[in-house]
């Protein structure tokens, strides 16, 4: 079964996740998952523990491959991809606990992934993933070649910001409110700023997905406020898809327009937001949770 | 008669033993994470007491109860209130460092305690070499019973201790979770403690059996042997004991088999026996599926009230701004200038040594500062750059100076082939598979004709650049500080340099680097290949100020030496390792002409000792004193605070 996330509006899909199943021995984590992604949406996936969720955010972030199924990136199947590689198509992520580099600024954070957009192994693109052999040696292809041989130098270039790149992270962080704290070394941020500044990262690379994995936990109130505000404003100004795997149901109630509920492996409820969540069935699984 | 029985048989002691140690070490690794390289130097040091001790007039059983049953778990048990407890959950590197402290330090300890004079092998019941019994027409020596028979008693305890006694039950419950067992009333630490005593326990027996096979008791035989235990050990892919066991029997079999069969006579045959633990333990960590992610073990409920975090967590960035890398610049070009002008020949052969060794320290600053990788054989990498040079200039005739240059590229090329099975490895992975290589390199290669001529090394001149002739000390002297200090500045350049960011992202965060498209493979082979060919610069400056070079000069030891003298006084800063290169040299001269000769025995002590102690302070002494002082400074009252005030 497919859950369209906007039936009546016709819509390019983003991404689209098609009879996923995952197996750990005998234990089955997801079970035939279907799930498509609209352009410009905020997408909720919901479930209790164990729902298979995380599983989930890394069978699409290439942390793990799926037993059966598939995943198409603007229609391209991404299987057999790399992390890194699914990352430079325009797959951002960021981490229920964070994956901030250690011994970085706030803003070399940001420079560090506008770098691997830029550079040649971050020109990776749906293009080049072909089963084909490349035997084409025609002019464009060998100056292709050199220019990348000529780019394995550029690694070792300063890794001071050029102007250009100095203007770029500026405007990123004032968009996320990071600008105050952008030579701050993320050890010293509290949580909530350390999930903006992943978000910020994840940003950088211009990214047409961003998977939030619980992007509230561990956040208070305000903090939560703050992020949410956040999340809202990039979908708007980067004009870029969000999948959030979220614990807190009225967090994804502020923020998704289409939510998944999966419980045991398997969807039990799609659709928009505000139906599901009132729905029996999701009702059953949240007992005991208001919505 | 078929030689192939005979083989099998006579490898069956030799597989025993690597299973009782590897024994020990999946034990202790099961229970803390910890990979206690140093339980082969554990086992030194019981069989030498062990022997000491029969030497003395003691009964061999006597001195079994005392040693090995008594003592032996008791060092097990002391290590883990000292050290091990402190370290379950640190950083891979600082679970290494310590252990590496142990393993240097431990031998030398014995030697002070023991005394300089090695005692005479004892077997512990049977007389070794008579033939007691014949199996199908074989015979069966008093050691092969004695081996085999202690290996199956003990196997048969452990099975029944793990599978069916309260403490197994125990035991296999910390394993899993510490906090969770702590929850059910368990004293996880009290049975942490017990497992690295019976960890130790099985360490002096291996010792003890293994010294009237080799016939020696011998510290560099005893500690290397854990090696063989690791391979073992990783074919049980660091966890099951009966696969463990099994791996030890096969390598001590095949082992036996290829001294059998291999052909006699040619250079490379005589390496391979020992070579094949290093074989095997390189393949096992490659495809081993369970190890390929060793990034320390960690507790499902680490989460519940988590420890404070290990400093190795507080990272500074030493970064400096133009004016003051302006004004390092100039003083050390006076330092330079002054020290080359002024000190004897006789020093300033020795200081240029200390620049060499200070080459290869800065790889180690390069790869473990920026890279946060570990390798365990930088020292061989700086001896394959060595030996090229030399090489070069003896066979080809070419200048010294284009032969340091092909002995780096060389070393570089080294590296690269070592960088692309460790990138798919994560921490402790890395760190065996270089100490794979380092031993390869000892056993195999520096001994092959071309490289390390035969064992016996090279002798090279000494380089001479048009007119200007560098015989004399002092000129080399000042040449060797120049590209010194060329080389700092390249280290430094890296660092800050683009890879530099992306390998300081990789090392603090795979999963973030992952998830912005960067490629740790990339990063991490770029890293290591080009830390290899500045080892192997060092390499080569070593081999044109000594004038030779030996594969005595740079063997697998030196590796963790060095590893230790550079992360204890700062890998994250380039002083680090110019303080290590000259200092090492220094306090090896003075020693030597000041001390006493036994104080000789006390340096690796010293090394050890300072490893140890540096999960106090893993940011390095220097780091320390600098954060010390600025500490200080914050302290004095300011200028402008005093002047208000008034």
């Amino acid at each position: 079964m497919n859950f369209a996330a906007n039936s009546d509006v016709e819509s390019v899909n983003v991404l689209e996740i098609k009879g996923v199943t995952k197996k750990f021995g005998g234990l089955t984590s997801l079970d035939n998952v279907n799930i498509v992604l609209g352009e410009q949406t905020i997408h909720g996936l919901i479930g209790p523990n164990g729902a298979g969720k995380t599983t989930l955010f890394s069978i699409l972030s290439g942390e793990l491959r799926p037993d059966n199924g598939d995943i198409y990136f603007l229609g391209r199947s991404i299987k057999g991809l790399s992390p890194p590689k699914r990352a430079r198509l325009g797959i951002g992520r960021t981490f229920q606990r964070l994956e901030l580099f250690k011994g970085m600024t706030v803003s070399e954070h940001v420079l560090i992934s506008l770098r691997c957009r830029d550079s040649n192994w971050g020109n990776f693109s749906l293009d080049q993933i072909s089963t084909e052999p490349i035997i084409n040696l025609t002019t464009s292809s060998m100056r292709t070649f050199v220019i990348s041989k000529f780019h394995f130098f550029r690694q070792f270039s300063r890794g001071a910001p050029s102007p250009n790149e100095s203007e770029k992270i500026k405007s990123l962080l004032m968009s996320l409110n990071l600008s105050e704290v952008a030579d701050r070394q993320v050890e010293s941020l509290p949580l909530g700023h350390g999930r903006l500044v992943e978000m910020a990262r994840a940003l950088a690379l211009s990214p047409q997905v961003l998977l939030l994995d619980e992007p509230s936990s561990g956040l208070d109130s305000l903090e939560t406020q703050v992020l949410s505000n956040a999340i809202k404003a990039v979908v708007e100004t980067y004009r870029c898809s969000v999948i959030i795997v979220e614990h807190d149901i009225k967090f994804v109630e502020r923020l998704a327009s289409v939510v998944t509920v999966l419980d045991a492996g398997k969807i039990v409820a799609s659709g928009e937001t505000k139906t599901v969540l009132r729905s029996e069935k999701v009702r059953a699984i949240y007992s005991g949770i208001s919505t | 008669m078929s030689q192939l029985p005979i083989d099998v048989l006579s490898g069956l002691p030799f597989g025993c033993v690597y299973g009782l140690l590897a024994l020990g070490l999946v034990m202790g690794y099961r229970t803390s994470g910890v990979l206690n390289l140093a339980l082969g130097a554990q086992g030194f040091l019981v069989a030498l007491f062990f022997n000491a001790a029969i030497d003395d007039g003691w009964s061999s059983l006597v001195s079994f109860i005392v040693w090995v049953i008594i003592f032996g778990p008791f060092v097990g048990i002391a290590l883990d209130r000292l050290l091990f407890r402190h370290v379950r959950g640190a950083p891979v590197v600082v679970q290494l460092v310590s252990v590496l402290g142990l393993l240097i330090a431990i031998p030398s300890l014995a030697t002070v305690l023991a005394g300089s004079t090695s005692p005479s092998p004892h077997a512990l019941i049977l007389a070794p070499s008579t033939i007691y019994t014949h199996l199908g027409g074989y015979a069966i020596s008093g050691q092969a019973v004695v081996t085999v028979s202690i290996t199956i008693v003990v196997l048969g305890l452990l099975s029944y201790l793990m599978h069916f006694s309260r403490l197994g039950l125990y035991m296999r419950s910390v394993v899993e979770s510490p906090k969770l067992a702590e929850l059910s009333g368990i004293e996880a630490e009290r049975v942490g403690a017990l497992a690295w005593g019976l960890s130790s326990l099985l360490a002096g027996l291996a010792g003890v059996l293994i010294v009237p096979i080799l016939h020696q008791v011998s510290s560099f035989s005893l500690t290397t042997l854990v090696v063989a235990a690791t391979a073992a050990a990783a074919v049980g892919g660091l966890t099951s004991l009966p696969l463990t066991m099994a791996g030890a029997l096969m390598l001590g079999i095949t082992q036996q088999i290829i001294a059998g069969f291999a052909p006699t006579g040619a250079q490379w045959t005589q390496g391979l026996r020992p070579s094949l633990p290093f074989v095997i333990l390189g393949f096992a960590l490659i495809f081993h599926p369970r190890l390929t992610h060793l990034a320390g073990r960690s507790d499902p409920m680490a989460g519940i009230n988590p420890p404070v975090p290990s400093l190795d967590v507080i990272r500074r960035q030493v970064r400096k701004g133009r004016n003051s890398r302006w004004v390092v610049g100039l003083a050390a070009t006076i330092v330079i200038a002054v020290v080359a002008l002024n000190v004897t020949d006789a020093w300033a052969f020795y200081l240029s040594q200390g620049a060499s060794y200070a080459c290869i320290f800065l790889s180690i600053t390069l790869l473990n500062g920026t890279g946060g990788q570990i390798s365990l054989s930088q020292a061989s990498f700086a001896g394959v750059g060595g030996f090229v040079t030399a090489q070069m200039a003896i066979h080809f005739a070419l200048p010294v100076g284009a032969g340091v240059f092909l002995g780096a590229l060389a070393a570089g090329a080294a590296g690269f082939i070592v960088a692309i099975p460790s990138s798919r490895l994560e921490g402790l992975g890395t760190a065996l598979v270089t100490l794979a290589f380092a031993m390869l390199a000892d056993s195999l290669l520096f001994p092959l004709s071309w490289m390390g001529n035969g064992g016996t090394g090279v002798i090279l001149p000494r380089p001479q650049f048009g007119s200007i002739s560098f015989n004399s000390s002092r000129p080399l002297l000042l040449f060797v500080l120049v590209f010194l200090a060329g080389l700092s500045w390249f280290v430094v350049w890296i660092r800050e340099s683009k890879l530099g960011l992306e390998a300081l992202a990789v090392s603090s965060s795979r999963r973030g680097a992952n998830a912005i498209g960067l490629s740790n493979k990339r990063v991490s082979i770029s890293i290591f290949t080009i830390s290899a060919a500045i080892a192997g610069l060092g390499g080569g400056i070593f081999a044109i100020t000594d004038q030779s070079i030996s594969p005595s000069d740079f063997n697998s030891q030196y590796s963790l030496v060095f590893l230790v003298i550079v992360v204890v006084l700062g890998s994250r800063t380039v002083y680090g390792a110019l303080v290590g290169g000259f200092g090492y040299v220094i306090v090896k001269q003075l020693l030597s002409t000041f001390a006493p000769q036994s104080f000789g025995a006390l340096i690796p002590l010293v090394v050890g000792v300072l490893a140890i102690s540096w999960v106090l302070h893993p940011e390095g002494l220097i780091e320390r004193q600098h954060r010390y002082i600025t500490q200080l400074k914050s302290h004095l009252p300011k200028k402008g605070l005093v002047a208000a005030s008034k």
